[in-house]
């Protein structure tokens, strides 16, 4: 745990209702949690995450296991919630433009920033145009670090379903980014802040 | 066109991606997608109302639940609620003695009828008690609105809790009042509401002024004590019951009324006076039980088990 408390204790005081504790598990998991909902086109991913967290510490008690089960049971509920969003709105994910709050996620440097809000509308767009099923299994992969595994049990698939819509979310991906207008046109915006950093052309 | 060589390199880089590992150059764009995703989620998200609140104050766990008892209390004093909890036991414990001797579920303590009542409370709060006793129980204890489940620990540390002159000394209750302050007349009313049988002749048993002036207006103790049991309707079995409950027998207080005739023919025979001083020395030792007894018994049935919960 970034904070360097040790998990059980963390665990087993949340488990007991203390406040310290959701907030050490809030800092920890929020950022991941909210990125996922906001990747996957919820139209209010901040209060998605909010109901997501207000489940698991209320069910806290019932959980047991160690930092990684944590981990895949808070993204297992994240995933329903957003299901039931979804449901809601009776609609397919849009990717919306959250540029502005993206903005304030990056920092203080402008042409930093304006390097960041270009990567992240990038990515927005490639995950918006990836189906919802291979765009769940790739996002909980990088940005929970789950497990094969553990991604077919968030999802309720068989691992080899999983493993299959990996597959086809990864061509999906390198099909796009091969097509897309940032590779197309002249190099001047990167795709990502790193590789405007390494000055890649 | 995409082949099966290349979905696996693109497994293979993937997998290196996630594990921090240098990438092939063919697969540059997944480094690259992959660090923008995780830049995404650099930020903690903005909590609603209800959330910042369980982030402030915690989670109010069930009582039930023994990590309950660890979880902060948020916005309740705990000491004002144990105060609370220990005031009600302390006032209801003397009528739940009564319910409990009435419907001849006491226990057959060893030590003291305070703590078979314990014993009994205990049962009841778990719910082991024989249908009757427990319904009278149950509706008694949810009348009062007493502790609601057996693992608050109350009843454990009523029945951890020994019974303690000074713990009496430190909270006045009804039934200590009655130990100290014995009144003649109200006593021949028979027991007060609330009062148990047994607490009742408990606090005459000491008092041989009493019995003896009771004598001299023609009256016996003994008889008495047997005339209360018939009107409350109790028969010999119970009263013999309610009588233990403070170390006093059946034939103890027979050997009182037993008294009162032998010394009308004292006078005639001299086998029957001696018979008469053996049982006054038997009454003696009587006394003394019943004596040790109420004070031990008329603690812990009253003040100290609600010291008991209040220590607790």
């Amino acid at each position: 745990m970034r904070t360097g408390v040790a998990f059980d204790d963390v665990l087993a005081a949340a488990q007991a209702g203390a406040a310290w504790a959701f907030e050490v598990l809030y800092r920890d998991l929020s950022p991941v949690v909210t990125g996922y909902l906001r990747l996957h086109g919820a139209a209010e991913p901040d209060d998605l995450a909010s109901e997501t967290f207000l489940g698991v510490f209320t069910g806290l008690s019932g959980f047991s296991g160690d930092e990684d089960a944590l981990r895949s049971w808070v993204f297992t509920i994240a995933h329903r919630r957003l299901i039931d969003d979804w449901r809601r709105r009776s609609r397919r994910p849009q990717v919306t433009d959250h540029a502005g709050d993206l903005t304030l996620l990056a920092g203080g440097d402008v042409e930093q920033d304006a390097l960041v809000r270009v990567g992240a509308e990038a990515v927005q767009r490639l995950c918006g145009e990836l189906p919802a099923d291979q765009r769940s299994v790739l996002l909980l992969r990088i940005m929970a670090g789950l497990t094969v595994e553990q991604v077919a049990d968030v999802m309720g698939r068989s691992v080899g379903s999983v493993k299959a819509l990996q597959r086809r979310g990864l061509r999906a991906l390198r099909e796009r980014i091969e097509n897309s207008p940032e590779r197309s046109a002249p190099r001047r915006v990167p795709l990502s802040a790193s590789m405007a950093i390494t000055g890649v052309r | 066109m995409t082949t099966a060589a290349d979905d696996r390199v693109a497994e293979e880089a993937f997998e290196a991606c996630l594990a921090g590992r240098p990438v092939p150059g063919g697969a540059a764009h997944l480094a690259a997608f992959t660090g923008a995703v995780r830049d995404v989620a650099t930020q903690p998200g903005r909590p609603n109302a209800a959330l910042a609140e369980l982030l402030t104050t915690g989670l109010l766990l069930d009582q039930s639940s023994p990590s309950a008892r660890t979880a902060p209390m948020a916005g309740k004093p705990h000491r004002a609620s144990r105060v609370r909890i220990r005031r009600r036991f302390t006032v209801i414990f003397p009528v739940l003695i009564a319910k409990f001797l009435s419907a001849g579920a006491v226990a057959q303590a060893a030590t003291g009828a305070g703590i078979a009542v314990v014993v009994v409370a205990g049962a009841g709060t778990a719910g082991v008690l024989p249908d009757p006793v427990q319904d009278t129980f149950t509706s008694l204890v949810s009348n009062e609105e007493v502790v609601e489940t057996p693992d608050d620990g109350l009843t454990d540390v009523i029945a951890e809790e020994p019974v303690d002159e000074d713990v009496v000394a430190e909270e006045p209750a009804g039934e200590e009042a009655d130990l100290g302050t014995f009144d003649p007349a109200t006593w021949e009313l028979g027991p007060q509401e609330g009062e148990s049988f047994g607490s009742w002749v408990s606090q005459a048993a000491g008092d041989e002024a009493f019995k003896a002036a009771l004598k001299a207006e023609g009256l016996n103790f003994g008889t008495l004590v047997q005339e209360q049991a018939r009107a409350k309707g109790l028969d010999a079995e119970e009263l013999e019951a309610e009588l233990e409950t403070v170390g006093i027998t059946l034939d103890e207080l027979a050997g009182e009324e037993a008294a009162e005739d032998g010394a009308e023919i004292e006078q005639a025979e001299d086998a029957e006076s001696q018979d008469a001083t053996t049982q006054r020395e038997t009454r003696g030792k009587g006394k003394g039980k019943g004596a040790v007894a109420t004070d031990g018994s008329g603690s812990s049935n009253g003040s100290a088990s609600g010291r008991g919960n209040g220590r607790g």
